[in-house]
């Protein structure tokens, strides 16, 4: 069995992104770049699979800029066998990624794909559920465990009451969640393992797609920062400020 | 800024670099805010939790300079020493005293790789990889002297005092060994002693590679020390201690031959410290954004201002000569011990000046121990000492670059 | 324009985000009409059909529909879709699962999580974990939208609107339904509680939520929520955990306790009206958002936080 891993380069969420002082754009220029870490979670369990004897090969894709070579590199350091990148250095929405990820799921005929549940950039939380539509797939979002047992996959998934457990028969579209497993860190001798793994580069002419955009951004700005506030001196003061100054207290 | 400039390193480094911080951001430093007393645990065996180190061994960061035929990591040799020196720094970031545990690994198994024979590579490397908790120590420094009284004077009146006989197929050792980093604990040694006493100290000095449980070896303590307080400082003494004659490593030209060591770890340990005024500037840096002072917060005052740009430029300038110095070491440079011994000087002064201003931007906050800036303060001052004194440092730096007339021997103290 | 919006419910209860999802769309157009598709959901059209601002109401049940999968209901959507300008769903799991969906069957980019509506095709909504807002023009024909529900006030009663049932074409089961694991707590819905008591790693403990940090929260009346840290740790469940990628949430009052305030987590409760910090450690982020922060053990300030509210009531 085969599985597709869809992975994006985006800022290190550890580091606040702000605008430009011009307010021209976001400033990402010095801005440490790194794999999505539900990308990551996807990486994780791609590979655990293979481990275990049920996958028989892990292809990570981006669809994204030259530099996405690298967010590839550690994946294939964290145990995937193969990358491609689809390259383009336009901005890409989740629509135009699905189009250009479903054409390569039409190549690389996967069992499974997954991907991770949304990038921390743009915060969409669209592209897995908008390639199961292309593809005409069966979708289970959000996943904290997935099980795969012949033709057929068992996926708990995580939602605003709890979780819902869903059978899917493969293929099907998967995008994980943050409890779905612990991403290991690509190790040293890993990476320079992986130096030798082969990482093809396509273009999206490739595939007869043009990445366009749907949504025209037309401004950036940074919310109100919220001040902080004051330190109060004990559980009696804090009750008071509470009651009388803040009045959320009765 | 601050950080090594990303176009600066290959991808493998960039990509290095990254698990190295992630594994600080998630292990490291949490540990080290939450168990701020831990540095205290007087008992140093439990002072650093195994997990620690089988957290480490998760990057693969205990074994590099371990060839990959043993399961270890093959650097480019092009520009390992800069790799080195870029996760040194790494770790560092988070602790000082766990980068200098890992990091004497890297320095003696280089050693190993280049000197040891294959029987002992076959028998060590392994062992070294299985677990990870297994630490290599690099044992020089003597109660009479180092790197002091030693090397500008390559004379037999200054040799080392810890002898190595050979006598019925093994080498018997006499002597003893200080202020040895990792000597508390580790599992295996590489044993400097003197084996001629009628030559000067680069004739003389013979290397061993010996196992902690071989007999007359004991560890006799472990050195309590003001900084890098996870990394266990320990003495040893060598009684009659007899270890196989096939476990010389390097005979009488040990110390020439330690070069490869010397001049790796010196770029390694100085750009340890290079993470530790990291660290300083990050903490100060987020400190004087968010601490409010008369109204505004601390950065819009000027006289704060101008001390964290200091830290900064000092960072670079650092950074700079680290830099120099490792691609001369990589490359060969004639001139890579003027620069090592320089990287290590001002690697220990500038960060030094760096963490005096951590201290002070944090206020009384500085002085307290749960803030994690008086740490940073004493891995900073421990450093002074380390790797050599900085100005014994100093006078190397002028004896090789006026050999004719500064390198000449004076006599010997007593 | 015309607008439809997707009923949020548990096919016995219509949930507040509905409400809010209307009071989203009424800002794109007036003729607003409610789907509610799923199994034995009428008293959910009856209740969405009062919703102040609602033209019409939709019912589609069967089978199918029974548990708000995402293969069939998309499908019904897009049967549904054509008359419509906008299509409307709150931010919820149902509608972050199924609405791209739709909107890849249309042909259409979503725009997600969406706080301000600033015209028929200007829509405001973070990004970056909500450190920058971004206002984006669609430029698609039709516009596919999830609300952030906190970020809009519900809509009020009215009088009951017409109620109409439509079919719903067979769908190929790509997925089926296994089991639902529901939390089941006695304690007000995290999203729309009045007030949140939170916790973090600090808490050290499942036990200590329920023995320190539950009691605290019963006093007040209020949601219990978590940082994931905590959900990680496995001290509550899942769907207890705020932030980024959890439960969005802008109570009157947010009382963070053991939380180091990680930007995730900020994400996730930064809109609260009023912040309480209790934490130990000094210099934890989440000080620089607080109203009022108390370093202190928390193992000590919140049962004493506890007893000092419980004996003024």
């Amino acid at each position: 069995m085969k599985i597709l891993v869809a992975i994006k380069r985006v800022a290190d969420p550890n580091v606040k992104v702000r605008l430009r002082s011009d307010g021209s754009g976001l400033d990402l220029a010095a801005v440490k770049m790194t794999m999505n870490p539900f990308d990551e979670i996807a990486v994780e369990e791609a590979v655990r699979l293979r481990e275990a004897g049920i996958a028989s090969e892990v292809v990570v894709v981006s669809v994204g800029p030259e530099k996405a070579t690298e967010t590839l590199r550690t994946a294939l350091a964290m145990g995937a066998d193969r990358g491609l990148l689809v390259r383009t250095e336009a901005t890409t929405e989740p629509l135009a990624v699905a189009k250009a990820l479903s054409a390569v799921a039409g190549e690389e005929q996967p069992a499974l794909i997954l991907l991770g549940k949304q990038a921390v950039d743009d915060d969409c939380n669209q592209t897995g559920q908008m390639l199961a539509a292309k593809l005409g797939w069966p979708q289970a979002t959000f996943a904290s465990q997935l099980t795969v047992n012949g033709d057929r996959a068992t996926v708990i998934r995580e939602v605003d009451g709890g979780s819902q457990t869903l059978a899917l028969a493969l293929p099907a579209i998967v995008t994980a969640d943050l409890r779905l497993n612990e991403p290991r860190y690509a190790s040293l001798p890993n990476i320079m393992k992986a130096k030798k793994k082969p990482l093809e580069e396509r273009q999206p002419s490739d595939y007869g797609l043009v990445i366009e955009e749907r949504l025209e951004v037309v401004r950036l700005e940074e919310p109100p920062t919220r001040a902080a506030g004051i330190k109060v001196k004990s559980v009696a003061e804090l009750v008071e400020r509470l009651k009388t100054e803040a009045g959320v207290l009765a | 800024m601050i950080h090594a400039d990303d176009g600066s390193l290959s991808q493998e480094q960039r990509m290095m670099r990254d698990s190295c911080r992630a594994f600080v951001d998630d292990a490291v430093t949490p540990f080290i805010r939450s168990n701020w007393q831990r540095e205290w645990d007087m008992s140093p065996g439990e002072r650093l939790p195994r997990s620690i180190l089988e957290g480490a061994e998760t990057i693969g960061v205990r074994t590099l300079g371990v060839p990959e035929a043993y399961g270890g990591v093959d650097l480019e040799r092009e520009t390992e020493v800069r790799t080195f020196a870029l996760i040194s720094e790494e770790i560092a970031r988070g602790d000082s005293g766990l980068a200098d545990k890992l990091v004497q690994n890297w320095k003696v198994s280089i050693l190993l790789r280049e000197f040891a024979p294959k029987h002992l590579q076959d028998k060590w490397f392994p062992r070294l990889l299985a677990d990870p908790q297994f630490l290599l120590a690099h044992c020089l420094t003597e109660p009479r002297g180092a790197s002091d009284r030693w090397l500008p004077y390559n004379v037999p009146e200054a040799a080392m005092h810890t002898k190595a006989v050979l006598k019925d197929g093994h080498w018997v050792i006499n002597g003893r060994k200080q202020f040895i980093s990792n000597g508390f604990d580790a599992s295996l040694y590489v044993v400097y002693a003197n084996t001629d006493t009628s030559v000067g100290m680069l004739q003389g000095t013979s290397s061993f590679l010996v196992p902690r449980d071989t007999p007359g070896l004991t560890v006799t303590k472990c050195n309590e020390t003001m900084g890098c307080r996870f990394m266990n400082n320990g003495e040893l003494v060598f009684e009659d201690c007899r270890v196989p004659a096939d476990h010389l490593l390097v005979q009488n030209t040990a110390l020439g031959s330690a070069g490869q060591y010397f001049r790796a770890g010196k770029i390694i340990q100085a750009a340890k410290n290079l993470g530790v005024g990291v660290a300083c500037f990050e903490r100060t840096a987020d400190y004087v954004q968010n601490y409010v002072q008369g109204g505004r917060i601390l950065i819009k005052h000027q006289a704060v201002a101008l001390r964290l740009a200091d830290m900064a430029t000092r960072i670079e300038a650092v950074r700079a000569l680290i830099e120099r110095a490792s691609r001369a070491v990589d490359e060969g440079h004639p001139d890579m011990d003027v620069l090592c011994n320089m990287a290590k000087v001002y690697a220990s002064e500038e960060i030094m000046k760096v963490a005096t201003h951590a201290l002070e931007l944090h206020g009384g906050n500085g002085a307290m121990l749960e803030f994690g800036i008086e740490k940073l303060f004493r891995d900073a001052a421990i450093f002074l000492h380390m790797d050599a004194t900085v100005d014994v440092s100093r006078m190397k730096i002028i004896k090789t670059m006026f050999p004719a007339t500064a390198g000449k021997y004076a006599g010997p103290e007593n | 324009m015309s607008v439809l919006v997707l009923a949020e419910h548990g096919n016995a209860q219509l949930d507040e985000a509905t409400a809010r999802a209307v009071s989203a769309a009424l800002c794109l157009g007036n003729d607003i009409h409610v789907l509610v598709a799923g199994k034995g959901c009428h008293d959910v059209a009856l209740a969405a059909a009062s919703l102040d601002g609602v033209s019409k109401v939709l019912v589609a049940e069967g089978e199918s529909l029974a548990n708000q999968l995402a293969e069939p209901l998309a499908d019904l959507i897009v049967a549904q879709s054509g008359g419509y300008d906008a299509i409307v769903a709150a931010s919820t799991s149902t509608g972050k699962n199924v609405m791209p969906r739709v909107a890849a069957l249309l042909d259409v980019m979503q725009i997600s999580d969406v706080i301000a509506i600033d015209g028929p095709d200007l829509f405001r909504r973070p990004i970056y974990a909500g450190s920058i807002v971004q206002t984006v023009r669609s430029k698609d024909p039709k516009r596919v939208l999830t609300i952030r529900a906190s970020a809009f006030r519900p809509v009020g009663q009215g009088e009951a609107k017409p109620i109409e049932t439509v079919e719903v074409a067979p769908s190929s089961s790509l997925s089926t339904f296994v089991a639902n694991a529901v939390a089941v707590s006695e304690r007000p819905d995290l999203t729309s509680a009045r007030i949140v008591v939170s916790g973090g790693r600090g808490m050290g403990s499942a036990d200590n939520f329920e023995t320190v940090l539950a009691p605290l929260a019963d006093t007040l009346g209020a949601a219990l929520g978590a940082s994931r840290a905590a959900v990680d740790a496995g001290y509550v469940s899942n769907d207890l955990q705020v932030g980024q990628t959890g439960k969005i949430v802008a109570p009157d009052l947010y009382i963070a306790c053991g939380i180091s305030g990680a930007i995730q987590h900020l994400a996730g409760m930064k809109d609260s009206k009023v912040i309480v910090a209790i934490n130990k450690d000094a210099e934890a982020p989440i000080f620089q958002v607080a109203d009022y922060g108390l370093v202190a053990d928390l193992f000590e300030a919140v049962p004493e936080l506890k007893g000092t509210l419980a004996s003024a009531t």
